[in-house]
């Protein structure tokens, strides 16, 4: 049975928090099924409104050739910001830019300069470190390089060092021998080679103490030319140290030796 | 259209200029038109204006019926020749246009698609989304042209040149086919030539198998009503016309389209606000609306009135003196030299396109089975014409 105060929740279109047991059989809210959404038109101004009235002669053109692209605006696509990545003098609108262009160029140009010189030296000592790694340690340099004192080599005595692990001979030449090598004419050698190409000083010979031909440790004064003489298979040196005899092919190898004072060599 | 009847060149003395000239892309100005009715009464006209552009076009008069937006696309474009179809509330024009040689290639799809259509029911059915697209996206100005003609005519004319959103996906490939059928018959149409000969054209339209008839014209006689549609927002826009004057009566249509100029069409001056029409006159010219005078000629009938776009708050004022304008003014003899001034530039101006230009002389051919070609009788005629209420 319908109490009169039953029938107002009847004529009530709103929902209820708190049932009060009473079944109204009304929908809460209708969704539409589709949302569209239709802008009215709006004249953009007079011109443009009286523009865009027909004479009343319409046609419609279709076909391949008629445009019938769509383009959607999508307002939903945020512009970016890029506010942080402008310098503070082009940040107001109301700015010329021009007239701070110097300093924000003056600033660029150093900035790029200064950081370009560093990172440039940077890469240099890094470089430099790794390049370095590779060569030789200081004591294989130590090693590398012999000191001989001249002054205790009399003349016409031929004297034996070790260096790099080979025999060095070091000969202080008479002016005898000087002048017989001096002599010798290039043609008649197995490895022409005149003295003047040998020696740098003609009053020293350095050369190492290693036989061309198998590898031997030649004796000091003597053989057939005054030089050196192998032992094993019988090659013969002169003076200069150039093969005059026996089966070596080449002459004694001369290194790499320097003066830095009258009274020093360095080998090496 | 009344307008169409005179698009042909008024004024020879124009192209004189030419003479020193280059040829321009459009070709000559004063070109022959030559045309002819074959024994089938379809009416050829060619015109050769030694322009590079060729345009054909063949025309059939039809009762509109809702067949507008269907785009036969076809692979004419890899030629590098446009195919479109034109449709306005009587005719309906397959327009090929391009260079010589594109049009030579492509001239086989035009008469497959002019002539030999073939719905398929695909083909049908995919364009339905894109014309409930287009039809949601009409501008409002264009309802309320297309809302007048339903309350003047009802039917024929009447009809919307848009498919009612009801028939969408209804229509099937038969509906098309027979109403192809019964409307594109060979003495209701025309073929149309711009820059080909008039000895190719005629021959083109000889080799064109079009079904021989007259088909049955149903006249739509002005009845008159008023319609509303709500569409929202705050600019109303407002179509107010009497019967106006078929192509028939050319005499009567030449003499509307000056009254259309003479009431005013808007601003005639490029960037200019001012129209000195007698329209602006009568309703102030404010800056929230604008108005137009419209003037549109079919066959037996026509409108002419004046669309308004204005504010929806204060439409109704500016409405009633627009409708008194209408029913009771007089136009000075000042009104109707610049009515006739502006309706000789806007004829020339239009000439010049020959896009215009083929759109007009088939019109004509299809509703008159005859060409205007006469411009100076036709420009004498518009100088002669003299005001009368």
């Amino acid at each position: 049975m319908l109490k009169p105060t039953n029938i107002s929740t009847y004529l009530k279109g709103v929902s209820q928090v708190v049932s009060n047991q009473v079944n109204t059989g009304k929908q809460i809210a209708i969704l539409p099924t589709k949302t569209v959404v239709q802008i009215p038109f709006a004249g953009t101004s007079p011109v443009a409104l009286s523009k865009a009235l027909p004479n009343g002669n319409v046609n419609i053109t279709s076909g391949p050739a008629a445009t019938s692209q769509v383009r959607w605006a999508h307002t939903d696509i945020t512009v970016p910001d890029w506010s942080n990545y402008r310098r503070d003098s082009v940040k107001s609108p109301d700015v010329k830019s021009s007239g701070t262009e110097d300093s924000r160029k003056n600033f660029s140009y150093l900035m790029a300069g200064a950081l370009g010189v560093t990172s440039a030296y940077a890469t240099k000592s890094v470089v430099t470190q790794f390049v370095s790694s590779m060569s030789a340690t200081a004591d294989v340099l130590a090693l590398a390089k012999i000191e001989i004192k001249l002054s205790d080599i009399p003349a016409g005595k031929s004297v034996t060092f070790k260096w790099r692990g080979k025999p060095l001979f070091i000969r202080h030449r008479t002016d005898a021998e000087i002048q017989a090598e001096q002599s010798v004419p290039v043609s008649s050698l197995r490895d022409p080679q005149h003295d003047n190409e040998r020696v740098k000083d003609p009053k020293w010979l350095v050369v190492l103490g290693v036989c061309t031909h198998l590898g031997c440790v030649p004796i000091n004064n003597a053989g057939d030319f005054g030089g050196y003489y192998c032992p094993c298979h019988g090659s013969h040196y002169d003076a200069s140290g150039r093969i005059r005899k026996g089966p070596a092919p080449l002459n004694l190898e001369v290194p790499e030796y320097s003066f830095p004072s009258d009274d020093l060599l360095i080998v090496g | 259209m009344a307008s169409s009847i005179v698009k042909t060149p008024l004024i020879r003395i124009v192209s004189a200029r030419g003479y020193s000239q280059l040829a321009p892309i459009s070709g000559i100005q004063n070109y022959e038109i030559k045309s002819s009715v074959l024994s089938n009464k379809l009416v050829v006209a060619a015109g050769d204006n030694e322009s590079a552009i060729t345009r054909i076009s063949i025309v059939f008069r039809s009762i509109h019926k809702n067949s507008s937006q269907f785009a036969i696309t076809r692979n004419i474009q890899q030629v590098g020749a446009n195919l479109t179809a034109t449709s306005d509330r009587e005719t309906i024009a397959y327009t090929l246009e391009g260079t010589r040689a594109a049009v030579e290639k492509a001239l086989p799809f035009l008469t497959e698609v002019a002539t030999q259509q073939v719905f398929k029911p695909w083909e049908v059915s995919d364009v339905s989304n894109r014309i409930l697209l287009e039809i949601a996206t009409r501008p409002l100005q264009l309802r309320a042209v297309d809302l007048l003609h339903n309350a003047a005519f009802r039917t024929g004319l009447g009809n919307s040149l848009f498919v009612p959103k009801s028939q969408i996906g209804k229509i099937s490939s038969e509906t098309l086919q027979h109403y192809v059928a019964s409307n594109f018959l060979s003495g209701r149409a025309a073929v149309i030539g711009l820059g080909v000969s008039s000895g190719e054209l005629t021959q083109y339209a000889q080799s064109l198998k079009i079904n021989t008839g007259d088909g049955c014209l149903n006249p739509s006689p002005y009845k008159g009503g008023e319609l509303r549609s709500n569409k929202g927002g705050d600019v109303a826009f407002v179509a107010v016309a009497g019967e106006g004057a078929g192509l028939k009566d050319s005499k009567e249509a030449l003499a509307f389209a000056v009254l259309q100029r003479a009431v005013g069409i808007g601003p005639q001056i490029k960037y200019s606000t001012r129209d000195n029409g007698i329209l602006t006159k009568t309703i102030g010219s404010a800056q929230e609306y604008a108005a137009a005078a419209i003037n549109v000629s079919y066959f037996d009938s026509g409108l002419f009135g004046v669309l308004l776009a204005l504010p929806s708050k204060c439409s109704r004022k500016v409405v009633e003196s627009a409708v008194k304008l209408l029913t009771s003014s007089t136009v000075s003899d000042e009104d109707v030299t610049r009515g006739k001034n502006q309706l000789k530039a806007a004829l020339l101006l239009d000439a010049e396109s020959g896009a215009n230009a083929i759109h007009n002389f088939g019109t004509q051919a299809v509703l008159l089975q005859c060409l205007q070609t006469r411009a100076r009788s036709l420009g004498r005629r518009l100088y002669n014409y003299k005001r009368c209420q």
